[in-house]
């Protein structure tokens, strides 16, 4: 069977002993930087972006995709014990989670959004193994066009979803503008130079995700980091749940995953608004609703199980279409096309090992989930006492390292340093950034596929309108601008000044 | 509730003395009247939006246009700055179109946009950024450690609680840490000493 036999090329690809050193140093990481409230895997991903370019295509996506979904695992963990968030999507775990932890059954809770996070990942896993091929053929029927409309629909998305669409759509502009910096490839004129060789190649990926994502973030969280060591330790005993746990938990951990994998392929929609759904879903649903917010295990499964099936499937787009819904899926993508894949319909067909080596890690980094944060949960609790100030010179000079090795090129850290600047500026005028890297990441490509139409049509931008999937698509991309508009409008009124 | 101009900044106590005339004295309270109760963040991001686009509109000047069948290097640049410097117009008038009127603020119904916004941490800033420079400027002058060491040494100043003694220790911690993951354990040509 097809399945089978590209399961097996992904379970060669992804058994060797390299990959399975990174997918470890991805998981293990991203559960640290998960139970650690101040840094998320943004942050975290900017910083590691780096060092993949000293390890092959396969194992550093490995190894930030490990991020990523370890930091799923790890960010309920100061949820439950500190009413802290490790990272924004596990906000919710505080709800029914710390009640639960202050009833002195912090390790049930634990352990049970560990087995939610693995049933949740695995969930999602097969929806990104079983759809991501049908999605990968449509994909190449694409010509230039389609191209043109799908990513065009992609940043609407991400630009209208997640908060206001007039300021999405203006950090989609501005991180157009920011690509345009460097030669241009048509005409081979350097633009936004400034005089500077060193800004001939353009701003590097690298730079823009550490100046927006880790230098602006450290700017921010310097004193402003609350922080609570926990008391005592978790001992495995206090782990194990009841019968009733286990009775109440599966269906939520099973309505969650759906929740999540829903929400994690769509674009603009992350790993958060998909716990927040099915938390709100699960209380709805519940036949005693007012047990959640004192410690309701549902409410602790559903959330965390829908995050983790999130971050599987929302390498769908990403990998099948080239599309990225997030800001971390636009990093990731980054960091293939820096080892010069392009991720995308093509992609699967030439390089089958990258994709089904990625789906078969995603499995074992999973299982090596399983076993830090059980067994091992004690050395995370640990990790809570560990102070941000001790944390954030180590996180700036690392930043500074890793992107002076990129080119060798000290103009670059005077560039993060500027780049941090404009984020924290953005942050300060409440701006989001995630917006502007997916701009800055679509900027060429999208330029690309429109000056090909242009030229295959003979300059004719009907061109653009020629199949019904493009109509359709860029039709969906105006219906969703109008769409996110109009609410507002309607919201005014109705809520008067009475 | 949210920060809302007041006078003071629009105009300064300095400002407001003898120093104007009294033709401009009136346009600015005129324009103080017209804008009060508008959400200064909201339109202070519309203005720099806006100038940012404009600066990239007018810097994209000095290359080719082209056509829209040929297009040339200055195409996009000039379409995208167009395009900020609308959306960065259409931010900051809708700030002064919202703005909190003084019968409204006092019923108290209007929902605020947001929470507080988030205060200006100007030291944070200014010791991050120094610090970088620093970095930057002295790897490959002075060497990775002689860089770490006086970078980490202005960041660590930006905690309130720092002292002398934990300035040092984290300097000295980060500097073993993060030169021994990159030159021995990731080889990675750096510069470790001056020369």
């Amino acid at each position: 069977m097809d399945l089978l036999a590209n399961l097996a090329l992904g379970f060669d690809a992804a058994i060797d002993p390299g990959a399975l050193l990174y997918c470890l140093i991805g998981v293990t990481l991203g559960t640290f930087i998960g139970v650690l409230p101040g840094i998320g895997p943004l942050a975290a991903i900017s910083l590691l972006l780096p060092l993949t370019f000293y390890v092959p295509a396969t194992s550093s996506i490995i190894m930030l995709a490990g991020v990523y979904y370890g930091a799923q695992y790890g960010g309920s963990t100061a949820s439950i014990l500190l009413n802290l968030p490790g990272t924004p999507s596990s906000a919710v775990a505080c709800l029914d989670g710390h009640p639960m932890a202050r009833q002195g059954r912090a390790g049930v809770a634990l352990f049970m959004t560990t087995i939610a996070s693995f049933a949740g990942a695995m969930i999602g896993l097969v929806i990104l193994a079983g759809f991501s091929p049908a999605i990968a053929r449509l994909g190449l029927m694409f010509g230039p066009p389609e191209y043109f409309a799908v990513m065009t629909l992609g940043l609407v998305a991400a630009a209208t979803l997640s908060g206001s669409p007039l300021r999405g759509c203006s950090m989609v502009v501005l991180g157009l503008l920011l690509s345009m910096v460097g030669t241009d490839v048509n005409s081979g004129v350097t633009r936004f130079d400034f005089g500077q060789p060193a800004l001939m190649e353009g701003i590097t990926l690298v730079a823009l995700a550490m100046g927006l994502f880790g230098v602006s973030d450290v700017i921010a969280s310097i004193n402003n980091v609350r922080h609570a060591a926990p008391a005592g330790s978790i001992r495995m005993r206090d782990m194990l749940p009841t019968r009733e746990d286990w009775a109440r938990s599966w269906k939520p951990m099973l309505r969650g995953s759906a929740i999540g994998s829903f929400f994690g392929a769509l674009p603009g929609t992350g790993t958060s608004i998909a716990s927040f759904m099915a938390y709100s879903a699960e209380k709805r649903a519940a036949r005693e609703p007012e047990r959640f917010g004192n410690g309701a295990i549902e409410g602790v499964t559903a959330p965390e199980s829908a995050n983790n099936a999130a971050a599987q499937t929302a390498f769908v787009p990403t990998l099948s279409l080239g599309i990225p819904g997030d800001a971390v899926m636009a990093l990731m993508m980054g960091a293939l096309i820096i080892h010069g894949i392009t991720p995308g319909p093509t992609m699967m067909t030439d390089r089958p090992e990258v994709f089904w080596g990625l789906v078969v890690s995603f499995a074992f980094g999973n299982l090596m989930l399983l076993v830090l944060n059980i067994p091992l949960i004690g050395v995370w609790v640990s990790m809570l006492r560990i102070r941000y100030y001790v944390l954030y010179p180590f996180i700036l000079v690392f930043i500074g390292l890793g992107v002076y090795s990129v080119n060798n090129s000290a103009f670059d850290i005077l560039l993060v340093a500027g780049l941090g600047v404009l984020g924290y500026v953005l942050r300060l005028l409440r701006f989001e950034p995630a917006p502007l890297l997916l701009g800055f990441i679509l900027g060429p490509l999208m330029e690309e596929t429109l000056r090909r139409t242009l030229t295959l049509s003979g300059g004719d931008p009907a061109a653009l309108l020629n199949s019904p999937l493009s109509v359709g698509l860029l039709a969906a991309s105006l219906g969703l601008v109008v769409w996110s508009a109009l609410p507002r409008r309607r919201a005014r009124p109705a809520t008067p000044s009475a | 509730m949210n920060t809302r101009l007041e006078e003071s900044v629009l105009l300064p106590g300095d400002l407001a003395g003898s120093r104007l005339d009294g033709q401009a004295r009136g346009l600015a309270l005129r324009l103080r009247a017209a804008l009060a109760g508008t959400d200064a963040r909201e339109l202070a991001g519309g203005l720099f939006l806006f100038a940012l686009g404009l600066f990239a509109t007018l810097y994209a000047q000095r290359y080719a246009f082209g056509t829209v069948t040929r297009m040339g290097p200055g195409f996009f640049p000039v379409v995208l700055g167009t395009l900020l410097c609308g959306y960065g117009a259409l931010i900051a008038l809708l700030a002064v179109l919202r703005r909190e009127r003084p019968q409204a603020a006092s019923s108290g119904t209007e929902a605020a946009p947001d929470e507080a916004p988030e205060p200006v941490r100007w030291t944070n800033l200014a010791l991050v950024t120094l610090g970088l420079m620093a970095f930057g400027a002295l790897l490959d002058t002075a060497g990775a450690v002689v860089a770490t060491l006086v970078s980490v040494g202005l960041y660590t100043w930006a905690d309130r609680g720092c002292t002398v003694r934990r300035s040092a220790a984290l300097a000295a911690a980060t500097t073993a840490l993060t030169c021994g993951l990159f030159v021995w354990a990731l080889r990675m040509p750096l510069p470790l000493w001056w020369g």
